[in-house]
């Protein structure tokens, strides 16, 4: 039997199903040093087909096991505390937006709608810029003591940075050190959120297509 | 229809047994299907298709993202916003 040939219902993908899938893995994880997460909503019709899928994957999933040993994710999203000075500092830092500004200002009250959207532009290029260098410099510390770092989609104005780290377990508390230092260094301008230790997700997810299973 | 709903996988010759608590609103037996020393952790489901979908993935995004901030913020305060501590 194959998933997709199966009547459907339709299932709500509800918030409290993928939490569980989340914590059932994390779980796994306190017993278990090395655990692949597998796609959210993978179901097989039978323990055998199960079986078959560990059979005809084995060599890759011992690799990847090999790989994620004794290694946990930790995931860190910085965010800027106070956009007024962000956007302070970026029209002292840029000369384009200060002889803009400095034009629209000439104009006396005179509306100048292409210099307004000139500025406009110039100021959500230099925010994304700004962005970026500054998640270059944090991510930067943070990588010293990590394997591998995946940079994720921020969501706001505010966020520059949405990253996880594959770090050692043996290195958490160093870890944890080094957060410690960044946000008092930071302090009044940056705001980290920091958790873990989690499964790897980002650095491992299983995907089992529902034409696998007749092979 | 019963199927096989499949969380991770690990390395491990013998059965293994993780309590209740599987996906669905009966939290299900989470067990193992083993192949040689490698394991699948497990449970009962009924055969239905998640459909994933992007929206499912940046609702699913959006759930994490929002659980992080929520247990951020409370665990801020209780550190008198001296520091930050971590979920």
């Amino acid at each position: 039997m194959v998933v997709s040939h199966h009547p459907l219902a339709k299932f709500a993908v509800s918030r409290e199903n993928l939490i569980a899938h989340e914590r059932v893995i994390e779980e796994v994880m306190k017993e278990f040093d090395s655990v692949l997460p597998v796609r959210f909503g993978t179901i097989a019709s039978s323990a055998d087909e199960v079986r078959n899928l560990l059979e005809r994957r084995s060599g890759e999933f011992k690799n990847l096991l090999n790989a994620v040993e004794h290694k946990i994710e930790l995931g860190v999203k910085a965010i800027w505390k106070d956009l007024k000075t962000i956007y302070r500092e970026i029209a002292v830092e840029n000369k384009d937006i200060k002889r803009a500004q400095g034009e629209l200002r000439n104009a006396k009250g005179k509306r100048n709608l292409g210099v307004q959207l000139e500025i406009g532009k110039l100021v959500e290029d230099a925010l994304a810029k700004k962005k970026e260098k500054e998640r270059d410099g944090v991510a930067q510390t943070l990588r010293k003591i990590a394997f591998d770092c995946k940079l994720t989609k921020t969501s706001g104005e505010a966020m520059f940075m949405n990253a996880s780290f594959l770090v050692n377990k043996g290195r958490e508390q160093e870890f944890d050190n080094l957060m410690e230092d960044l946000t008092d260094l930071h302090r009044g301008r940056i705001q980290f959120l920091y958790a873990g230790p989690l499964p790897v997700f980002n650095f491992v997810n299983v995907a089992i297509y529902p034409e696998e299973w007749e092979k | 229809v019963t199927g096989q709903y499949i969380y991770c996988i690990i390395g491990s010759g013998r059965p293994e047994s993780f309590g209740p608590g599987g996906i669905g609103a009966q939290g299900e037996e989470l067990t193992t299907v083993c192949r040689q020393d490698i394991a699948a952790v497990v449970s009962r489901s009924p055969m239905i298709k998640y459909a994933l979908s992007r929206d499912n993935m940046i609702a699913h995004e959006k759930a994490k993202t929002e659980e992080n901030e929520q247990s951020s913020a409370s665990s801020v305060t209780s550190l008198d916003g001296s520091g930050i501590e971590k979920q």
